[in-house]
């Protein structure tokens, strides 16, 4: 999940600080550091910069399938650390 | 906003002597247990170091945590992912080059290994045996 510290950490859309009143958008770690759209995981922006941002439906929709797959995850910690790399590979191979 | 980012809220102080495997151990439970039907991925979870030495496991927020809130915050000692990515480009190494940080270490459910990422982007995995993050 994305770390910030308010009045030191920067948007990295815009390279401003984000400022301790900001309205903010924000993603957790749901992309392997070698997707292509990695960039956007585990991040957080500028609300402004994140809507205006050209990859923002293609992340909103892999955000949303991942969310849905994390819902259906099972009900023990052993068991999801076995069944959570094949239930993100469609997520990472998109 | 869009995305759960909550401030840093103390779960409880790290006593010293702690084992790193316990700790390891706690942060996956801990993520994994919070997870809710409005929140399926589970709440980031962190120990982090106060400038007086002391060393807390903190919880956020489903997407992260805002540690503004810690005015003698010191350092990011470990954190959790809810699954293994590796670190961060836009959160994980900017946060230790804000804070002033050479290295912190990151727990991934689903990964049985510890890892490392370092200021200058590079990063590396270990077994948690071998692994002395705390003292």
């Amino acid at each position: 999940m994305a770390l910030l510290i308010r009045g030191k950490s920067t948007c990295p859309l815009c390279g401003q600080v984000i400022g301790a009143n900001d309205e903010i958008a924000a993603t957790p770690p749901f992309l392997k550091s070698t997707h292509q759209l990695a960039a956007f995981s585990d991040a957080v922006f500028h609300q402004s910069c994140f809507l205006a941002s050209a990859e923002r439906p293609e992340v909103e929709r892999l955000l949303a399938m991942y969310k849905k797959k994390m819902a259906d995850a099972p009900a023990s910690l052993e068991e999801y650390e076995r069944w959570i790399a094949e239930a993100m590979r469609e997520i990472d191979a998109s | 906003m869009l995305g759960d980012i909550r401030p840093a809220t103390a779960v409880r102080q790290i006593a010293r002597g702690e084992k790193v495997v316990d700790l390891t151990n706690e942060l996956k439970r801990l993520t994994f247990q919070s997870r809710t039907p409005e929140f399926p991925v589970g709440l980031e979870h962190a120990i982090v170091s106060k400038m007086d030495g002391s060393r807390w496991l903190v919880s956020g927020g489903q997407e992260g945590i805002d540690f503004a809130n810690i005015s003698d915050f010191k350092r990011l000692i470990v954190h959790s992912h809810g699954r293994p990515t590796g670190p961060s480009r836009n959160a994980d190494f900017p946060f230790l080059i804000n804070n002033i940080q050479k290295s912190s270490f990151i727990v991934e459910l689903g990964n049985p290994k510890i890892i490392r990422f370092n200021d200058n982007g590079t990063f590396s995995e270990f077994r948690m045996a071998v692994t002395k993050w705390l003292f």
